[in-house]
């Protein structure tokens, strides 16, 4: 008995644009079912090109994108399957929001009462403003909306392509929940994301491309390392020294003038600050360490000037 | 498919400016008529505008004659050039392109919603150009340039011949802008470029020196429907003008689906 094919399997993608610019340069990933693998590289590196081919908006010049086993070509069946929000959102701007939606839902073909418009309003959480013309909208309900549509008929792969961007806190926690649900209620998601803290947070994966080829690939735990750290400043080094020592939990602490690096092998954050109090240190700085970056600024190096 | 694409164009005010531009002009045609007395030969020969003060009838080929070589140009223009870079300048194309339907499929809606408002507008035009008529000048039998008499049965037959013959040899500027449409985000750019299509084949039709290629001139037989109002006449030009209009939008629409069907979406 064969397994079922993966969601997304991306081989040898290869993309020259005007024969000279390689943006993808024989790109290989899979993207197995459950998984949230969020796309990161810097600016350039190829990524919203490759989730341009795997939705079949630009032709490669070489290899192939097969969804749940079926290769993409423009207007494949499978697209049925796929979900997506590439760049900013676009939309009619003379018709109203739901309008939208239901236009688009059925320029594929599929009837209305087959979208479960309610999981999608969930995500969107527009209220009233759904009736309103798309043209009113801010930018914050332009991505909301953009992100709805991307759900309608919960599809089973999500393709993300800066979800967040330009929105503010509120927002992003609102659209990382979402996104968060989605995965939990068994969506495969493709994730392409500059912000590090974002992959960190939503993702179980993480592929980082450079250059249009992939660098590495694997679980977040796997490219972070499995310790975790935490960036301590304190009113008294050597009395946190002395208390953290005692703790078991943690097998490292290192100086990181003016604060201490504290490796967790098992302690909470709260049970370091705990001892670290009733050791008489007053706590003046908790900051957990973004290891992802730390990561991420190891495969691709420091690009800036 | 084409539901949704009639959806999103009868929603919009354009559509209705548009059409409603076309309206207006055949009224204030009419208008000028009542108030400012019989028209004169043009150029010293008898046309449409000659005779429109006659019956109400005539006020619709009146208005034909007139619209037919620039502002149905500009309308028809609009609607089909406007039709995929319209989508493109949206941001909306890429969507549309990632749902389970084939670029050509895609196309066809398009291009029948265009179409189709192409020929609502020579309809709206002929429409209110004959109630303006009628209400001005009265429901007579019609008096060809040519002088001779035309019962209004008669006259109202041709006349919805007049009306498809006009709308089908708007189809090379159509499938030009089309054309235009698949290649560009800019819908003004794709507009223009119909406008052009249109007003430059006019311009060198007119020309001595192109006696020998106006044939071939998407609008050289764009008044050939004349002859209908004209017994006995021979209906070949019509027939030329009809397989020139099938060759320009063969071969444009060609253009737009093998281009359109391996474009890259970058916008």
């Amino acid at each position: 008995m064969s397994a079922s094919p993966p969601p997304l399997s991306i081989e040898k993608l290869t993309k020259r644009f005007d024969k000279q610019v390689l943006a993808v340069d024989g790109l290989d990933l899979v993207v197995e079912e459950g998984q949230v693998l969020g796309l990161l590289g810097p600016n350039g590196a190829g990524k919203t090109t490759s989730l341009r081919m795997i939705l079949g908006l630009i032709r490669p010049q070489s290899g192939r994108t097969l969804v749940f086993g079926e290769e993409i070509l423009p207007g494949s069946p499978v697209l049925q399957k796929v979900g997506s929000l590439v760049d900013n959102p676009g939309f009619v701007p003379h018709l109203s929001g739901l309008r939208n939606l239901q236009l688009w839902w059925e320029a594929g073909g599929r009837r209305w009462a087959q979208a479960d418009l309610d999981g999608a309003l969930e995500v969107a959480d527009l209220g009233t403003a759904l009736g309103r013309k798309y043209r009113t909208y801010s930018h914050g309900m332009r991505q909301r909306l953009g992100l709805a549509q991307a759900v309608l008929g919960r599809p089973r792969l999500l393709i993300l392509d800066e979800p967040t961007s330009g929105l503010d806190p509120q927002q992003m926690r609102h659209i990382r929940e979402a996104v968060t649900r989605m995965a939990r209620s068994g969506t495969t998601v493709l994730l392409s994301s500059h912000l590090l803290s974002e992959v960190e947070e939503v993702c179980t994966h993480a592929a980082v491309v450079d250059k249009g080829r992939l660098v590495t690939t694997g679980s977040v735990s796997d490219l972070t390392g499995t310790t975790r750290t935490v960036y301590l400043e304190v009113s008294d080094l050597d009395l946190a020294r002395h208390a953290l020592s005692a703790l078991s939990g943690v097998t490292a602490v290192e100086d990181r003038p003016p604060g201490l690096l504290v490796t967790l092998g098992g302690a909470e954050r709260s049970e370091v600050v705990a001892a670290l109090v009733h050791g008489g240190v007053g706590v003046e700085t908790v900051q957990a360490r973004h290891r992802l970056e730390d990561a991420f600024l190891e495969l691709v190096g420091d690009h800036s000037p | 498919m084409i539901r949704v694409e009639l959806t999103k164009q009868v929603r919009r005010l354009r559509t209705y400016v548009a059409l409603g531009i076309v309206a207006l002009v055949p009224v204030l045609i009419t208008i000028a008529f009542v108030f400012g007395g019989h028209p004169h030969h043009a150029h010293g020969e008898a046309d449409f505008f000659a005779v429109a003060t006659r019956s109400g009838i005539d006020m619709p080929l009146a208005a034909l004659t007139a619209m037919e070589g620039f502002l149905l140009v500009v309308v028809v223009a609009l609607f089909a050039g406007d039709a995929v870079a319209g989508e493109a300048s949206w941001g909306t194309l890429r969507y549309l392109l990632v749902r389970p339907v084939s670029r050509g499929r895609l196309l066809a809606a398009k291009l029948s919603v265009a179409a189709l408002l192409s020929f609502a507008a020579t309809l709206v035009l002929t429409l209110v150009a004959l109630i303006a008529g009628v209400a001005a000048f009265g429901w007579h039998p019609i008096v060809t340039p040519a002088g001779l008499l035309m019962s209004q049965g008669a006259a109202l037959a041709r006349l919805g011949l007049s009306v498809v013959y006009v709308s089908w040899c708007m189809a090379g500027v159509v499938a030009f802008a089309f054309m235009l449409s698949t290649m560009t985000d800019s819908s003004f750019g794709a507009v223009a470029g119909g406008v052009a299509l249109g007003v430059v084949s006019e311009i060198l039709d007119a020309i001595p020196a192109f006696d020998s290629v106006r044939y071939g001139f998407p609008t050289h037989y764009w008044q050939a429907w004349n002859a209908l109002f004209v017994p006995g006449t021979s209906l070949a030009d019509m027939v030329r003008g009809v397989l020139i209009q099938l060759a320009y939008a063969g071969a444009f629409l060609g253009i737009a689906w093998w281009w359109f069907g391996r474009k890259d979406i970058k916008s």
